[in-house]
């Protein structure tokens, strides 16, 4: 089953308490600074104890944000609809720099089942700290916390705040437990790999492509990675499963959701990215397996053959029958995959233009996936963060300098599949990154134990944990390795 | 209004769909629950039935708002399963048709939908958005779209469903459950050479191998060292809140033009190629649907360039030279049309733009749509862009001469005034006898811009057009084309006996003309009219002087502007002050000679 509940776009305008200047309105600057400082302080809850100097300081930065705002507007309510957030009824629209902290922020409440906070009058720090701390400490996944927190509230003498519980569909369940997600993207990678292949064959043997199904999955796609993008983001480090290509297209179609939600664009528009990412390479289905396959040196002729599968890619998805605004995205993305951002690259353009910000998604993507494949000859190392530091250093001439950024962001120094050295001597696999910007060298590990000859799952470690005196983390990375040397195919810890 | 939609029309009556709780005692949920299901069945009936601009489906829409805000308030929620002949609500069945054809609950289950739920502060733009959805439906490919995805993709905060994706598993897929499972599906043959992604070219122009290049890299260091370089600037958040802006409005799609200019100036294969022009076609339709017009004049005119600077197979050139023609189609202006009476949002300036690129047959079509527009400013854009198209095509617009609406004759006439080819003046000299007194002032315009010997006969003759208005237009006209040649008509009738039984807009329309003339050898008749002294009708004798100095000051050579200085020195007062009026209104014009 799938469902759908989620907000409308970000960015669209009036509806979102947009000015048509571009400039935030006061509710929503407001809010986000609300939800920012009210972050903050939920975190440090959990960290230290409620008479430690940070949490008073955190504390007194919250009420400068939620107090004015009561005196001025009678009440401050925070709504979280998924992981859409409503200040005072005014949608808050998440810019790319905060995407993690409101990410992490409404999975916390997710977490918690609370999806509504109210002031409805001015609050002082001991009832802020109250609230806060009672919220820190609830039951994951109980449905009643917020009878709790009221009630509790209530007999504290607490007036001026109630919580409220979070909505959601009976089946949405999966979604807030993360082997269940895990399991639903587990599936949904798969189906499409399955119908990226196919689509292939389909066109080779001239049968009707079945759109529908296609946008289905990119709809699930979407869904997942709008919930929580690691565990989708986690499989993209399957490369060889049945057959690269397929892979390649799949992974391709993942990053780009990822990307596309992080700079906010709309559910229908990362559905048609999804889209473009699966079917970017359309036109290789025209060249011989033996060119595509052929580990020699290309001659020219072959080299043009596959130069021109941008273009042959494009024609593929102009001759669809059916014509509209995916088709153009297709044309968009195939067309323009391999163009750089200086316009140099191939097909070589007649006339100068900008590269749409789908084509310069897939792009980034495209390059990305295709470089972290394992290679066979091993000549090189394969470490993601090498990648990453190439892409930043061909950044304004090769990619989008603002896209390679968000795609760093999102995928971290220490991408989900990353072997990694620790401070204990330990090796692990990054199986989890950190929202929070502030910890993302410090991502949850997979340890891996050596016997019979091969690495085994070990226990997870969470790199943020502190030692008991709280001066230092436990464990760090030190360094990261490339799995080839070690023969530790890592997409095995992953699925 | 809307009240009284109900049960007014039989093809909408849910009646026999409904369910009904005669003689049973039902809690009041149902009844409310029921009640909105009536509205909301009825309200779907209506949206799938009426076409679009039927002004009952706004009355239903807001019923069907109301009726939601109501039960919303009091219940919070409104949700319903859907079977294949039924909606359910609390386990109770409140719709039921088993006519697959006409049945509303199967016309969302075959497409997957399982549950629909109404949630408190539902808005008017998610009601109207679900039944456009509703609407569509009927219409959708069922290999590319369902009530899912168009459900899905309007991203509703207060509209949620669920639905089954069983179709996804026609075709069983193993998902591996475990490490071997996956193991055994890899394969590690060796990627193909085709690994031009690893190369990079190097500001010398040579390709580098990525993998060098990373290796020798020192910047993944940095990554973790130095934050700042994967921060995003406010510059860098704003550049991408545009872009997204931009890219996520359907206009973008048509970027795509580009791609497809390309895509035609790489190919070499017919079909491709002609593929690529059928979709330009599709693009220009919907460009002029949406009244994008500077967009489509760029397509027209690089189809154009393409034609006069690529070169061109001989099949290559037939087919860009068809999507040219078929710019001028009937179909494409009559759209023209409907954009251009639309009146808000169209820019005519970016209309004229285009309509001045179209080939000649566009030329009868245009005129059809000149015939229906009622926007005066859209009206002169077409003749304008008729003027461009037409100037070496009058056949093709003469026969619009006969047309009964006399204001299209007018346009008619002005089109051949500005194209100016002594071949129209027949038809003007038929127009100049119209009974529409607006078509002969456009004619004698038309002569005054055509010019020539037979205008400035004429032009002669409509100086006696029974209406004055006509015989202003007529006379300066004939200043204009007739010079020192018309002064002898001009000359005759200021001074003549009547002359001073004109209208003072006629004097002064015949005095102009004499000026627009710009001869000296008004300059006796004008001086004798300026200085002549009278005793008697003192006010018939000022208004020739005005006249004259008027004609005087238009002149403008030196010798006039003499007359004029003589004027001022005048012991008459009033010559001397119409004469000074007249030379301060000659300095602002530059003096000829």
């Amino acid at each position: 089953m799938t469902q759908d509940t989620r907000g409308r776009t970000q960015w669209d305008g009036r509806a979102d308490g947009k000015t048509s200047g571009g400039q935030d309105h006061v509710p929503e600057m407001m809010g986000t600074e609300f939800i920012l400082r009210f972050y903050r302080l939920l975190k440090g809850a959990s960290l230290y104890d409620r008479n430690n100097a940070t949490i008073e300081r955190l504390t007194q930065e919250a009420l400068q944000a939620i107090n004015p705002f009561v005196q001025s507007q009678d009440h401050l309510f925070l709504k979280i609809v998924r992981d859409n957030f409503f200040f005072n009824n005014i949608r808050i629209p998440v810019k790319a720099d905060r995407y993690s902290i409101f990410k992490i922020f409404s999975q916390e409440m997710a977490r918690r089942m609370i999806g509504e906070l109210e002031f409805i009058e001015e609050v002082n720090s001991p009832a802020l700290k109250d609230f806060v701390f009672l919220l820190s400490k609830l039951d994951e996944g109980n449905e009643s916390n917020y009878l709790y927190v009221n009630r509790q509230l209530e007999s504290r003498g607490i007036h001026g705040i109630t919580v409220g519980k979070l909505e959601f569909l009976r089946d949405e369940d999966f979604l807030i437990d993360s082997e269940k997600q895990k399991q639903y993207s587990k599936q949904i990678y798969f189906k499409t790999v399955n119908l990226v292949r196919e689509v292939s064959e389909g066109i080779r043997t001239q049968k009707l492509i079945n759109v529908r199904k296609a946008k289905h999955l990119m709809q699930s796609a979407v869904n997942s990675i709008m919930q929580d993008e690691s565990a989708l983001l986690g499989l993209t480090n399957i490369k060889n499963y049945d057959d690269y290509t397929f892979n390649h297209c799949v992974n391709v179609a993942i990053y780009a959701i990822a990307l596309g939600q992080r700079i906010g664009f709309p559910k229908k528009q990362l559905s048609h990215l999804g889209m473009a990412g699966l079917f970017h390479d359309i036109g290789k289905v025209s060249i011989p397996k033996e060119v595509l396959n052929k580990t020699d040196k290309l001659s020219p002729q072959e080299w043009a053959m596959i130069r021109a599968h941008p273009v042959v890619g494009a024609e593929m998805v102009i001759r669809l029958k059916e014509w509209g605004e995916l088709s153009a995205r297709l044309i968009d993305a195939s067309f323009e995959h391999h163009l750089k951002y200086d316009l140099t690259g191939y097909p070589k353009l007649a006339r100068k233009r900008n590269i749409t910000l789908f084509g310069k998604i897939i792009a980034v993507a495209d390059f990305y996936d295709a470089l972290v494949r394992p290679r066979i000859y091993r000549q090189y190392p394969y470490v993601s963060e090498k990648i990453l530091g190439l892409m930043l250093d061909r950044a304004g001439r090769d990619f989008d300098p603002a896209l390679v950024k968000v795609f760093i962001n999102m995928i971290g120094i220490y991408p989900l599949g990353t072997l990694a050295l620790l401070s204990t001597n330990e090796i692990g696999i990054v199986v989890q990154t950190q929202e929070d910007p502030e910890m993302i060298d410090r991502p949850k590990i997979c340890l891996l134990q050596y016997s019979d000859g091969e690495y085994r799952k070990g226990g997870a470690v969470d790199l943020r944990e502190m030692d008991e005196g709280m001066r230092s983390f436990k464990r760090s990375i030190v360094r990261t390795l490339d799995p080839n040397e070690y023969n530790i195919h890592v997409a095995e810890f992953l699925i | 209004m809307a009240e009284d939609l109900e049960g007014e029309k039989k093809d909408l009556d849910a009646a026999d769909e409904i369910a009904s709780f005669e003689g049973e005692e039902v809690e009041e949920v149902f009844l409310h629950a029921r009640d909105l299901m009536n509205i909301f069945v009825k309200t779907i009936k209506a949206f799938r039935l009426y076409p679009p601009e039927n002004p009952s489906l706004v009355g239903f829409r807001d019923l069907l708002f109301r009726k939601f805000q109501f039960f919303l308030k009091r219940y919070h929620t409104f949700s319903f399963k859907i079977e294949e002949y039924d909606f359910s609500f609390n386990n109770r069945v409140l719709y039921e048709n088993k006519e697959l054809k006409t049945s509303l609950a199967f016309f969302l289950y075959k497409d997957g939908l399982r549950e629909l739920r109404f949630m408190e502060g539902l808005e008017e733009w998610e009601i109207q958005g679900f039944l456009d959805i509703v609407k569509r439906g009927d219409q959708i490919n069922k290999m590319e779209e369902d009530l899912v995805t168009m459900i899905w993709e309007r991203d509703f905060v207060h509209i949620r469903y669920q639905a089954t994706d069983e179709f996804l598993d026609e075709v069983p897929v193993i998902i591996p459950e475990n490490i071997d499972q996956f193991r055994k599906h890899l394969t590690f043959e060796p990627l193909g050479h085709q690994v031009y992604d690893d190369y990079v070219v190097n500001e010398a122009g040579e390709e580098v191998n990525y993998y060098e290049t990373m290796a020798k890299s020192s910047s993944s260091s940095s990554l973790s060292v130095n934050r700042n370089v994967y921060l995003l600037t406010p510059e860098e958040l704003e550049g991408l809140r545009k872009e997204v802006e931009t890219e996520a409005s359907p206009i973008s799609l048509f970027n795509i033009i580009d791609i497809l200019f390309e895509i035609m100036a790489l190919e070499k294969k017919p079909e491709p190629y002609r593929d690529s022009i059928n979709v330009l076609s599709k693009l220009l339709d919907a460009l002029l649907t949406l009244g994008e017009f500077q967009r489509a004049t760029d397509l027209l005119s690089r189809l154009y360039i393409i034609l006069k600077t690529y070169d061109l197979q001989g099949w290559q050139a037939k087919a860009i030279q068809q999507l040219a023609e078929s710019a001028g189609d009937e179909q494409r202006i009559e759209k023209i049309g409907k954009v251009l009476e639309r009146r808000e949002g169209v820019r005519l300036e970016e209309v004229g733009g285009y309509l001045k690129l179209l080939p000649s047959n566009s030329l009868q079509p245009l005129m059809k749509v000149l015939g229906e527009l009622s926007n005066p400013k859209a009206r002169r854009t077409v003749c304008d862009a008729v003027c461009q198209i037409g100037k070496d095509q009058i056949d093709r617009i003469l026969p619009f001469m006969e047309d009964r609406r006399w204001y299209l004759v007018r346009n008619v006439v002005y089109i051949l005034g500005r194209i100016g080819k002594e071949a129209a003046i027949p038809s003007i000299q038929k127009a100049l006898s119209h009974r529409e007194m607006r078509v002969r002032r456009e004619g004698v315009h038309s002569l005054g811009f055509i010019g020539g010997s037979k205008a400035f006969n004429l032009l002669v003759k409509a100086l006696q057009d029974p209406d004055m208005r006509v015989r202003c237009g007529a006379a300066l006209n004939l200043g204009k084309v007739g010079r020192k040649n018309s002064l002898v008509y001009l000359g005759e009738l200021i001074q003549s006996k009547d002359f001073h039984r004109k209208e003072p807009a006629e004097k002064k329309a015949l005095f102009d003309a004499v000026g627009i003339a710009g001869s000296n050898e008004a300059l006796p008749m004008l001086q004798k009219l300026l200085m002549k002294r009278t005793w008697f009708r003192r006010r018939r004798a000022e208004d020739s002087r005005e006249g004259a100095a008027g004609a005087l000051a238009l002149i403008g050579t030196r010798e006039a502007k003499s007359v004029l200085e003589l004027g001022q020195k005048s012991k008459n007062a009033t010559i001397r002050r119409i004469c000074q009026r007249a030379l301060r209104r000659q300095a602002s014009v530059p003096q000829k000679f």
